[in-house]
């Protein structure tokens, strides 16, 4: 089963050269655009790694990992991942 | 010269001798002695009230009345008695000393009234030098407060500068006093410092002539033993010791100014480290974003294997990328331009339609997917610089796109009028708020729509007004009836019907 990345950003271009990218190494790769869209992608998804973007329109990075180390499943960690500012 | 109180005091004096003169006719009783002693009361008085030579010629007319009605014979100015000498005397010596005593009195009076006086005015001098907060203006300022508080029409503040001298007049008339003048007296007092308890002042005081014929002092401006400049006054009615004084709160003062303008000047300072590091921030994200992308892009077109659809996605991303990267250099270079003064207009004949042509081509990919309404003249020409004139319309487009939901429409309309060239943007967005107006030129002020997203450096508006301003024209902001935010800029210049082309 392959590795489960959610990358997260706001900046489209970002989107669509990254998850190629991460795909064409093997990853099984779904996209979010806002912090609130990532913990939903969190809950549905349950990725293994999650590449995440400081700063979001709606919050921040250090927010949504709040958010999602909250509601994820007790016995395994979401990885976050930054790209800062 | 008699003045007014001593008249009022003669003429009382006189009516009361001559009241005593009249006694003897209703109580012929009355001893002589009791007279001469009634007289005398009125010598003192005369003595204490006025002065001296009031006081003498009282004592005298007092002393001839006694004589003439009192002594024997009575009727004459004979002196039978030579102990009638010794009451002449005593009239006298008593006119004489208490006169004495009084002048001194009034003396110290009038000394201790113009100490509190000084100390008054030297008091609301202080006063108006702690209050004053401004930098430029400090010392025109300072010199005007001592000319009004001391009531000198001729003063002025004078400060050594790099060359010459820096010389602050505070009164109606300019003082006029020779640099050579100033220069001694800075000199001789450079490292003196005695004080002359008796003129409570310290040493140092010139005073030389001026050339409208007066005297001037000059005084020394100290601050502990170190001279900083001078005080050159025409000193009418003010003493040494007084003069003194004011010296020493102007030097106050005076440092005061230059230590405010050195604040000053560090805030400018600090204000400046802030801008820089505001400007790396931002720019770090804006310039490592496309960065990123288009390293991703070129990574991922190295792949052989990816399919044509997903390279030219590839390919779209980092042309995309690369455009912004372009404006975002075009913006900086812009802004060092503006910064330099390096902008100059280049007048040129053009329409109003070709202006925003040029605009809207330049910020075609921030205007995909919205239609743009465009009502310009193509057969009237202005002119203005038609690229400073296109890049300002350019950054209100990119506003208007990034400050209203896609979709929506964006109005523009220009018009070649008396005024030169003017063009508004108009948006269907939410609009400004009606506190952003103060701010929204500023330089890397952000929207709210754009803080909450990652776009935009704050730029955009603070170049746009930039380069009006090289231009001659300006930029102006307000809320458009039934849409959203309205950008309008005005650029003055000549205007005439467009030539027809052949």
């Amino acid at each position: 089963m392959p590795v489960r990345i959610l990358v997260v950003d706001d900046e489209p271009n970002i989107l669509a050269t990254l998850a190629p990218l991460l795909r064409s190494r093997g990853y099984e790769v779904s996209t979010a655009m806002t912090g609130r869209g990532a913990v939903e992608a969190v809950e549905r998804e349950n990725p293994d790694l999650m590449v995440l973007d400081l700063g979001l329109p709606d919050m921040d990075g250090v927010e949504v990992t709040r958010l999602v180390r909250r509601t994820d499943d007790a016995d395994r960690s979401a990885l976050g991942a930054w790209r800062g500012r | 010269m008699l003045n007014l109180r001593d008249a009022v005091v003669f003429t009382a004096s006189m009516a009361a001798i001559a009241a005593l003169a009249a006694v003897p006719r209703v109580l012929p009783a009355i001893s002589p002695m009791t007279v001469a002693l009634a007289l005398l009361l009125v010598v003192l008085g005369v003595a204490t009230l006025s002065r001296l030579g009031v006081a003498i010629l009282v004592s005298i007319v007092a002393m001839l009345v006694l004589n003439f009605f009192f002594l024997p014979p009575v009727g004459t100015f004979t002196i039978a008695d030579p102990e009638n000498w010794v009451a002449l005397f005593a009239f006298l010596i008593v006119a004489v000393i208490a006169s004495k005593l009084s002048d001194v009195a009034q003396e110290r009076t009038r000394e201790a009234v113009s100490r509190r006086n000084e100390v008054t005015r030297l008091f609301d001098l202080s006063r108006d030098v702690l209050l004053t907060t401004e930098t430029t203006g400090g010392l025109e300022a300072l010199a005007r407060h001592i000319s009004r508080r001391f009531e000198l029409a001729r003063v002025a503040v004078c400060l050594p500068a790099d060359r010459g001298w820096d010389i602050y007049q505070g009164g109606e008339i300019p003082v006029v006093v020779a640099e050579v003048d100033l220069e001694k007296a800075l000199a001789s007092t450079r490292g003196v410092l005695e004080f002359d308890a008796h003129a409570r002042a310290y040493g140092g005081h010139v005073i030389v002539p001026s050339s409208a014929g007066d005297s001037v002092s000059l005084i020394p401006l100290r601050h502990g033993i170190k001279t900083i400049g001078v005080l050159a006054a025409v000193a009418r009615g003010v003493d040494l010791g007084t003069l003194d004084a004011v010296a020493g709160v102007a030097a106050i003062a005076i440092e005061r100014v230059q230590f405010l303008r050195e604040r000053e000047a560090a805030e400018i300072v600090r204000q400046k480290a802030d801008l820089a590091s505001t400007l790396l921030a931002s720019l770090s994200h804006d310039l490592r974003t496309p960065l990123t992308a288009i390293r991703v892009a070129v990574e991922n077109l190295r792949q052989e294997s990816m399919p044509v659809d997903a390279r030219r996605e590839q390919v779209r991303a980092a042309l995309t990328e690369l455009d912004r990267l372009t404006r975002l250099f075009q913006d900086i270079l812009d802004m060092a331009r503006i910064d330099a003064h390096g902008i100059v207009a280049d007048r040129q004949w053009v329409t109003p339609a070709e202006i925003v042509d040029a605009a809207t081509a330049h910020v075609r990919h921030a205007l995909e997917g919205r239609t743009v309404r465009v009502e310009a003249p193509s057969d009237a020409e202005v002119q203005v610089d038609p690229r400073l004139a296109s890049a300002a319309l350019a950054h209100l487009l990119e506003n208007a796109a990034q400050y209203s939901p896609s979709g929506q429409p964006i109005s523009v309309k220009a018009t070649a009028g008396a005024g030169g060239l003017e063009v508004s943007v108009t948006d269907y967005g939410p609009g400004l708020d009606p506190g952003e107006l103060d701010h929204l030129f500023e330089r890397f002020y952000r929207g709210r729509v754009a803080r909450q997203s990652s776009f935009g450096t704050g730029m955009g508006l603070a170049i746009t007004r930039g380069l009006l301003a090289a231009a001659g024209g300006r930029v102006w902001a307000e809320n458009a009836l039934g849409a959203g935010a309205r950008f309008t800029i005005g650029i003055p210049g000549a205007t005439r019907a467009a030539a027809v082309v052949e």
